[in-house]
């Protein structure tokens, strides 16, 4: 596919890198020379100087022949105005991101006014992360899948959960339509086998029914408490998204910024949370407003690495659990390590949700699991593909790969070896990155059958607004 | 100083006074009473004076704030003092003082009155009265400025010398245009008051009276008994209506008044008003009808006249509550310190005011356990600017202050406590009456001269909300 990018910051670059691997053509389009340059030696793709926002640029005719438009510069407006103008040369998907939220809310003008298919805001998108984090009632991320009848749920195994524990697979006592489709150890992703072992520090992740999913998540770990009371560290955009949210459930929230003014504009938006003007290291502020009995703590400043160790600070000082936005994935599985609750990465969220959408038209639903090593994908059996009518055990499917669940009609099943999958069936799968692209053609949806399915109901589910 | 436009807005107000005395002009010619020759030579005086000063060329449109805090201050200076002519003329009040006194008192809308026996004066001198009430309750300068447009520049600063409240908000981009839509709000209140009270059975000339009176909460009666003397529920009830409607803020009956009711429901303001009007007006109610065994209608009607006249500081009575029982009496007295909302022609403290120094001292408070918060101030959705609360701090500084210190000053003049204090927050407040011997049922003829002119000034702080005038006689506004 013919993919114009407009702006190579930090998610400019992610996305173009991203999508470059998945085979993309791409055409960069970014003003400054520098970043231009470094981008043509990391990547195979054309670069045309110029501001994006331009009918001159636009007009190129290698650019108005692409198939999606992304515009992620600096500026909200630029973003905007760019994909108004590609959608009126004939540039069919545009994405822009927008940042600001009083644009994000603004009802007069719809973003099909402007042109613009998806809008992404990695701010915000990352507040939703944390605040879901915050108000999962089992310790546990749930993401559904097959319209909500299946979920996958992570779990973080220690020696005192005697189910997993120092144990095969094969042995586990476990109900038979439960499947442990991957385990993450160390940073790298395993997609097991009956003979695999599970070890403490694992984390393990259950594919299942939704009903017994949460039979075995409350077994394993008890309810935890709800969040109550939370402290946010960095009065930016995501603070301030995360705060109006948390504010809006009937939370506490103090949000600590360094900036005075900023301080002024966050208390006059956010008239139930409690803002403090100081400084984030100051840690007899920090004891004083109470860190002993938050509930959460949260740093979304924006150096990841006061983020970390204001994080690992916070969770010595008594704060029950803490969060850290962390911009590079590359830090994430070391962050975790280190004992903060979740490292929140916005690039990466936001990847996710392009790719998502980018991919919409094939896939369902897609997310990236763990640092882009494994993906779960929901794809459909195309008519006469290679992997219909067979049992799972001859289907040939590579190693590292699992199919998680098989939907037929109304019927979910979490299928055994014997099973045979159908043409028309929903498959939810789960793979090694490298994997993708082999299960997809052996369904029938590789190259040209990438058109076929029409169905992309639920594309957006993940989209910002 | 831009001195030629000082003169020639003066000259304007003066006219506007000559032409406002022309009703009663009028009105003294058809009933043959011989004040007719007061208000001729008033009007004379006036347009004479009037038209020399406005002759005044304005050379530039260069003003400040100066300038309108002048202008303010003089035109109500003025306007009372020419407007003891008709009084002083026709000897209905012979003394200076007493008709500086009763002229300020209505063009303050404080409705406080020298006079014993206001039945026996003529009816045009009663209808003199009850214009300054009219005029004074919406203001003179605004009605200048609604309709004398060439004086656009000093519109802002102008208005806001004289609307009530401590942030004053325009409803229209220009404050020409503000000005004129509120006037047509006024008149529109006041015409269906009219109405109302004829319907009810009051003849015309009751009916304009009490009407001009009640929505500028003035307080002025054409009787001595006040409202009570008509002796007619249904026309309490309608005062009792009207005077409510005026105590709150005008620039949201104007939306109101286009369909949209969202503002004025949505108002906090108004909910504080209309909050503490329910509670004072239960609480005196069934005090009433325990301590003094008062049917429950009348209790209810009688408490709720006499709640809504002085919170809204009209003034009107239809009982003396000197004879209350001393909670109700109590009641009453806190009502007196809160007075109308901000740009209502009501006087007092006013509602936003106390809600801004609650949420202040609030903060105060949350300061001391967050010492780093930054909290910011809001009546409603809005932030209160750090400023605003300032102003508000301070302007209740000055307005205990001066209580006091005029309180001190009228009990070395021999008078009881209870009635000097009352009468000075009476006057402060443009009320009228207070307790004692100056109560609803007695007046403010006992007061020594001395003291009527210190509450002749107190009226006209109270209506130019205190910094006017301050500023006026403060020397730094002379110096160049």
């Amino acid at each position: 596919m013919k993919t114009t990018i407009i702006g190579v910051g930090k998610i400019g670059k992610e996305i173009a890198a991203r999508l470059w691997h998945e085979g993309h053509d791409l055409v960069i389009i970014e003003k400054n020379e520098a970043k231009l340059q470094k981008i043509e030696e990391d990547l195979d793709c054309h670069c045309i100087k110029g501001s994006g926002a331009t009918a001159k640029t636009l007009s190129n005719p290698i650019v108005a022949e692409s198939e999606l438009l992304i515009a992620v510069t600096n500026s909200d407006e630029v973003n905007m105005i760019a994909c108004m103008t590609a959608k009126r040369i004939g540039i069919p998907r545009t994405v822009a991101r927008i940042r600001d939220p009083d644009y994000s809310k603004n009802l007069i003008i719809s973003k099909e006014d402007l042109g613009i298919d998806l809008i992404i805001n990695p701010d915000y998108s990352a507040a939703m992360e944390i605040n879901r984090f915050l108000t999962m009632t089992l310790p546990v991320h749930m993401e559904p899948f097959a319209r909500g009848r299946v979920q996958l749920a992570d779990i973080t195994v220690n020696d005192s959960m005697t189910i997993f524990a120092n144990k095969r697979l094969m042995n586990m006592d476990i109900p038979g339509s439960l499947l442990i489709v991957a385990i993450s150890r160390n940073g790298d992703m395993i997609i097991p086998g009956g003979r695999d072992i599970v070890l403490p520090g694992d984390t393990i992740y259950l594919l299942g029914h939704s009903d017994i999913i949460n039979k075995i998540c409350s077994k394993v770990k008890k309810k935890r408490q709800k969040v109550q009371t939370v402290m946010i560290l960095g009065g930016g955009r995501t603070g301030f998204y995360l705060a109006e949210r948390l504010c809006s459930q009937g939370m506490k929230v103090k949000v600590i910024e360094q900036n005075n003014d900023r301080c002024r504009e966050l208390a006059e938006k956010l008239p139930e949370a409690l803002i403090l003007c100081a400084d984030g290291s100051d840690l007899e502020l920090l004891r004083r407003e109470g860190i002993k009995d938050t509930d959460a703590f949260v740093t979304v400043t924006g150096l990841d690495e006061e983020n970390l160790l204001l994080a690992l600070l916070a969770k010595q000082m008594g704060a029950k659990r803490v969060i850290a936005k962390i911009s590079r994935p590359g830090y994430a599985p070391l962050v975790e390590q280190l004992g903060v609750d979740c490292a929140i990465s916005p690039r990466l969220i936001t990847t996710g949700e392009v790719l998502r959408f980018i991919k919409g038209g094939r896939l369902v639903s897609l997310f990236l699991l763990l640092n882009e090593k494994a993906e779960v994908i929901e794809l459909f059996v195309q008519p006469r593909s290679k992997i219909a009518g067979r049992p799972l055990h001859k289907s040939g499917l590579p190693a590292g790969t699992i199919i998680g669940t098989i939907m037929r009609g109304n019927k979910v099943i979490i299928p055994q070896g014997n099973d045979i999958i159908k043409e028309k069936d929903r498959l939810v799968v789960f793979a090694l990155g490298h994997n993708v692209g082999i299960i997809e053609s052996m369904c029938g949806l590789g190259g040209n059958g990438r058109e076929q399915v029409t169905n992309s109901t639920d594309s957006g589910s993940g989209s910002t607004w | 100083m831009n001195r030629s436009l000082i003169l020639r807005t003066l000259g304007l107000v003066l006219l506007g006074e000559a032409g406002a005395m022309l009703p009663s002009l009028g009105i003294a010619l058809y009933l043959k009473e011989s004040a007719y020759f007061a208000f001729g030579i008033s009007i004379l005086v006036l347009a004479l004076i009037g038209l020399i000063l406005s002759r005044n060329r304005i050379t530039t449109n260069d003003v400040g704030y100066r300038e309108g805090f002048i202008i303010a201050t003089a035109s109500w200076l003025l306007l009372a003092l020419f407007g003891t002519l008709p009084f002083m003329i026709c000897e209905a009040i012979p003394g200076f003082i007493d008709a500086f006194f009763e002229t300020m008192s209505g063009f303050t809308t404080t409705g406080a009155t020298v006079i014993i026996d206001v039945e026996s004066l003529p009816k045009s001198i009663l209808f003199w009265r009850s214009i300054t009430h009219w005029l004074g309750g919406m203001g003179i300068i605004v009605l200048t400025l609604a309709l004398i447009p060439s004086l656009k520049i000093a519109g802002m600063k102008l208005f806001r010398a004289e609307v009530t409240g401590p942030a004053k908000s325009k409803v229209l981009p220009r404050v020409a245009q503000t000005s004129r839509e509120l006037y047509k709000v006024y008149i529109m209140i006041t015409v269906i008051e009219i109405a109302a009270l004829k319907v009810a059975g009051l003849n015309w000339f009751d009916s304009f009276n009490h009407s001009f009176s009640s929505v500028a909460t003035g307080g002025f009666s054409n009787y001595n008994e006040s409202v009570g003397a008509l002796n007619n529920a249904a026309a309490e009830y309608i005062i009792i209506f009207f005077m409510l409607i005026c105590g709150m803020n005008f620039a949201l009956h104007y939306h109101a008044l286009r369909g949209n009711f969202r503002p004025l429901w949505k108002d906090t303001e108004t909910r504080l008003y209309l909050g503490i009007t329910i509670t004072a007006w239960l609480f005196i109610s069934i005090n009433l009808m325990i301590a003094m065994d008062y049917q429950t209608e009348t209790a209810l009607r009688q408490s709720a006249f006499q709640t809504v006249s002085i919170l809204t500081t009209t003034g009107f009575a239809t009982t003396d509550y000197n004879l209350w029982p001393t909670f109700s009496q109590g009641v009453i007295f806190l009502l007196m310190f809160i007075g109308g909302c901000a740009g209502s022609t009501g006087g007092g403290i006013k509602n936003v005011r106390y809600l801004i120094l609650v949420k202040a001292a609030s903060r105060q408070i949350s300061k001391l356990i967050h010492p780093k918060a930054v909290i910011p101030i809001r009546v409603g959705r809005d932030v209160v600017p750090d400023e605003l609360v300032e102003s508000v701090q301070s302007f209740f500084f000055l307005y205990f202050g001066l209580l006091l210190v005029c309180t001190l000053m009228i009990t070395a003049m021999g008078i009881d406590l209870l009635s000097a204090i009352t009468a000075v927050a009476a006057t402060l407040g443009n009320i009228g009456p207070g307790f004692g011997i100056v109560g609803p049922a007695s007046n403010y003829a006992a007061i020594p001269p001395a003291g009527k002119l210190l509450l002749t000034i107190c009226m006209l702080v109270g209506r130019l909300e205190i910094y006017t005038v301050l500023v006026f006689f403060s020397a730094r506004l002379w110096r160049s």
